[in-house]
């Protein structure tokens, strides 16, 4: 489903360009639950990113069902990301003023969806997350996990066919830490490629196949 | 530098302090020097000094009556002026009748020469420019004008004297004379209607004194008449004032909104001190002290800038004393553009800071920000909306004085009275005009005073292509009235207001026995002055008008010079009447132009405050946005990361500028149409020009900050989005 051809990164701090990925190749292939694992620094979101579409290689290539994404417009990586991918972050990134179903209802926003159908698919997919009764709280009004859970229903909303989190349980308690895994599976189960970025290993037992990164060089899976 | 960090130094707030305190500083000087010419003539006069139009004219006994009185220590009169114009000198004189001691009472000294005395009846004291007209470097003394001895000439007076300059052009008389030319009012012999009264002691006890022998009589102190000359002028310089102060009011806003971007950007700044162990007020104080230095420096910069510009445009404008106060004034007013910020900022707890979750927004509705943003965004609107009105005002004004009228078009008649024989212009001396190379259309208007003051003129044809008179009800004349001689007729405002006409009532006007129908309704309340007609009927009806006095407005083609017809047609009367002031050739708009150009000169000044306004508000507008994208940064982001375009974002900041512009374009509309009527009374603009006319200006001012104001937004649409999630770059 997602094929990453050695791809390079690299950032200008200054005057030092600073390489974040060295010629990365992998495949992610659909159903999938692939987990990064690397200590700070090396890449991992970067990575992440990258197969997101959130920025562009420096080099290399990356391919989502076949289609070479370096020629896609932006509106047209725009279009793609908000139909195939979504995205869990270490900080859960809810706009603050959004109540917890417009937050998840937010991706529907950019594909046209009628507001009312937003809405009802938002509401089942908080209850889905068991926070049905915390729907109209700010993300203000909500606890870390709560927080975390919701931005997961968000990367849910469109059904997509990519999960991308980055750190998902770094901002949160054991409790809420395994929650956030056990959903992790449970969307896997549902047929989408969940891609986990972590330094977790607890959390990167979750995959099924694991790679390893290191100073933006991808190393065999670890055994 | 980039802008952005323009923006962080806040350099665009220290720029408009900068230029508010110069606005500030400059006309701060003006009206002090306004406010110091009034006094000076007035101390240069006395201010014992009362002015008086008396209901009817007096002799010259009843005047030195009142010189017997206690109260009393001087008086002096004037009575009626008749108009002199010389085709060899291009110049028009008024010879003044006056009393013996008018030049002594009213402070004018004699240049050569002596004052009035019984010995020489009929001598006469020449202005100091008509002498320099009429015997240039020469002595005049002893010389004869119109037949009378020159026994003096007045010292020059200052032009700046605007109650006593205009001595320098009359020839003062105070034995009346018959008129001769074709407009003079036969004199009201030895009447003196308006006079000057140098009170003993308190002009109070005077004034009460000449109130009662005088019921009905106007008074005014010197001062006032002063004040009532220069009053365009102050009011001018009082909007001014007011058009600074609000610069300086929107510059508090910018001050304040750059301050709070800035002070964001800190955050983790600020969250890191706390940390270290600083109390809010330590916070507070070092972003006060900050701000306050920038204002320092920026208000510093504002008054040498101010100071300069003042030497260089009105030297005598600058150092009045509340000018020494614009800097602490400055201060004081944008202090709450610092404070605030700071206040702000102090109010962050240390954990929020280091997190970055600071008290900027949490909501999605407007903050106060907005709505500072709306209020000053409105009031540069509003400025814009009621410089625009001026301006209508001022056209509709012209519009209203000569109909279609422009700088093409002459006047030619007899001159008011001239020191030649003036023989009478005629409908005749057309012939001279029409064919000078040039001339495009000669209209003739013959005019004569009828019984009880009414005055009907007769016109030719071509009035209706000159597009002469605004017709205010019914129509113009046409041709078929011209070419089957119908008895129509057009009367003024005024008359029509006088009579009850009412065009709906078929209503007709008699001329000498002659019945005309009105047909339409002229607007003459500007216009009098020069073209004092009450009825207006075609030039088939002349005959009723044989002793009429003739003019001609002549329209020229504008191929070549415009002086070039005009000479010609000077030249031509002059070979034709030799030794005769045949006729006076004038621009017809000469006059309007000169009396509209004071207004269009004050909204060209008030057009720059404008512009500085709306420079401000444009700069407030892009500060908003930079502060709203520097706020949601990482909301644009998540938006991105979740699939919205960058257009969908720039589509985001632009309603939302949108939204805060056409709030204020509704304020503005609002507060101008309410406050235009009063705004264009201070001018004298009585004709007020539809509200409505001022929307396109406005709209294309909301929509040109709109598109500037957006700008910023596009440096976050080229951003990957990426870059725009936090802690996304590992």
């Amino acid at each position: 489903m997602i094929e990453v051809i050695e791809v390079t990164k690299r950032y200008r701090l200054g005057r030092m360009e600073v390489a974040a990925l060295r010629g990365v190749t992998l495949e992610v292939s659909p159903g999938e639950r692939l987990t990064i694992q690397g200590p700070s620094g090396s890449g991992k979101s970067t990575l992440l990113n990258m197969i997101g579409l959130l920025d562009l290689p420096t080099s290399g290539e990356i391919r989502i069902q076949g289609k070479e994404t370096r020629k896609l417009s932006e509106l047209e990586r725009s279009r793609l990301r908000n139909r195939l991918v979504g995205f869990v972050f270490q900080r859960f990134n809810l706009i603050p003023y959004l109540s917890a179903w417009e937050n998840v209802a937010l991706p529907g926003e950019y594909a046209g969806i009628r507001r009312r159908e937003r809405r009802a698919r938002a509401l089942k997919l908080l209850k889905s997350v068991g926070l049905a009764e915390r729907a109209s709280h700010l993300p203000a009004e909500l606890s870390g996990g709560e927080e975390q859970r919701v931005a997961i229903a968000r990367a849910l909303f469109m059904r997509p066919a990519l999960v991308l989190a980055d750190e998902p349980t770094g901002n949160l308690d054991t409790e809420a830490g395994r929650r956030v895994v056990s959903l992790l599976r449970g969307i896997n189960a549902q047929g989408a490629a969940v891609v986990v970025v972590t330094h977790n290993p607890e959390v990167g037992a979750i995959g099924t196949r694991t790679l390893y990164l290191k100073d933006g060089r991808l190393h065999l899976p670890l055994e | 530098m980039k802008l952005a960090s323009r923006w962080d130094s806040g350099l665009l707030g220290m720029a408009a302090v900068a230029i508010a305190t110069a606005a500030i500083f400059m006309v701060l000087g003006y009206q002090g020097a306004s406010n110091r010419e009034v006094l000076e003539m007035v101390t240069r006069l006395g201010a014992n000094l009362v002015y008086v139009v008396l209901p009817d004219p007096v002799s010259l006994e009843k005047l030195k009556d009142l010189e017997r009185l206690p109260e009393i220590e001087a008086v002096t009169g004037q009575g009626s002026c008749s108009y002199f114009y010389s085709p060899a000198t291009q110049y028009t004189m008024g010879w003044q009748l006056v009393t013996p001691n008018f030049p002594d009472v009213l402070g004018i000294k004699l240049a050569f020469g002596t004052g009035f005395s019984p010995d020489v009846p009929d001598g006469v004291i020449l202005g100091w420019e008509v002498k320099e007209v009429l015997f240039g470097e020469e002595d005049p003394v002893g010389q004869k004008l119109d037949g009378r001895p020159i026994i003096g000439v007045l010292a020059l007076i200052h032009s700046d004297d605007s109650l006593r300059e205009r001595w320098n052009r009359r020839v003062l008389h105070t034995r009346s004379r018959q008129g001769r030319g074709p407009s003079e009012i036969p004199s009201n012999a030895e009447g003196f209607q308006f006079i000057y009264v140098r009170a003993a002691a308190s002009p109070i006890l005077a004034e009460e004194l000449l109130a009662e022998r005088f019921p009905g009589a106007k008074l005014f102190r010197i001062g006032e008449l002063y004040a009532f000359w220069l009053l365009p002028a102050r009011i001018l310089n009082r909007v001014l004032v007011i058009s600074a102060l609000g610069l300086l009011g929107l510059a508090t806003l910018l001050l304040a909104i750059t301050s709070l971007v800035s002070t964001y950007k800190r955050t983790r700044e600020l969250g890191i001190r706390r940390a270290a162990g600083a109390a809010p007020r330590d916070i507070l104080s070092r972003l006060v002290w900050e701000g306050g230095r920038r204002v320092g420096v920026s208000g510093g910069i504002g008054l040498i800038a101010g100071v300069v510009a003042v030497f260089l445009s009105r030297p005598a404008a600058a150092f009045w004393w509340p000018q020494a106060l614009v800097l602490p004034g400055v201060f004081l007013v944008v202090l709450p553009g610092i404070v605030f910020p700071a206040w702000w900022a102090a109010r962050i707890t240390p954990v929020e800071a280091l997190r970055r979750r600071t008290v900027f927004g949490r909501h999605r509705t407007w903050s106060g920000v907005h709505l500072l943003i709306v209020f000053s965004l409105a009031v540069g609107l509003l400025y814009s909306f009621l410089l625009n009105q001026l301006t209508l005002g001022v056209n509709s004004y012209l519009r209203l004085s000569w109909g279609k009228l422009d700088e093409r078009v002459l006047l030619v008649r007899s001159p008011k009275e001239s020191i030649l024989t003036p023989p009478m212009l005629a409908p005749e001396d057309g012939e001279l005009i029409r064919d000078v190379k040039g001339v495009e259309l000669a209209v003739p208007i013959v005019s004569q005073a009828l019984q009880r003051g009414i005055v009907a003129a007769a016109v030719g044809g071509g009035i209706v292509d000159l597009g002469f008179l605004p017709v205010i009800a019914g129509r113009l004349l046409q041709g078929d009235d011209f070419t089957e001689g119908r008895p129509v007729c057009l009367v003024s405002g005024g008359f029509a207001q006088r009579r009850g006409i009412l065009l709906e009532e078929a209503p007709m006007v008699v001329v000498r026995g002659t019945p005309f129908q009105v047909v339409g309704v002229f607007e003459d309340a500007y216009i009098r002055a020069e073209f004092p007609v009450d009825i207006l009927f075609t030039d088939r009806f002349v005959d009723l008008l044989p002793v009429g006095h003739t003019k001609f407005f002549v329209r020229l083609d504008g191929g070549t010079s415009l002086d070039v017809p005009r000479e010609e047609i000077v030249r031509r009367f002059s070979e034709r009447y030799p030794q005769q002031a045949k006729v006076e050739v004038t621009w017809a708009m000469g006059r309007q132009a000169d009396i509209v150009g004071f207004f269009r000169a004050g909204a060209r000044r008030m057009g720059l405050t404008a512009a500085a306004a709306l420079l401000l508000v444009t700069g407030q507008a892009v500060g908003l946005v930079r502060f709203l994208l520097a706020r949601r940064r990482m909301e644009y982001g998540i938006r991105r990361a979740i699939g919205a375009s960058p257009h969908r974002i720039l589509a985001t900041v632009v309603m939302e500028v949108a939204g805060i512009a056409g709030s204020a374009f509704l304020l503005a509309t609002v507060g101008g149409v309410l406050l235009s009527p009063q705004f264009l009374s201070w001018f004298f603009i009585l004709p007020q020009p539809p509200w409505w006319g001022s929307l396109p200006l406005l709209a294309a001012i909301g929509g040109i900050i709109i598109v500037i104001a957006s700008l910023p937004a596009r440096t976050v649409c080229s951003i990957p989005p990426a870059g725009l999630v936090e802690g996304s770059r590992e």
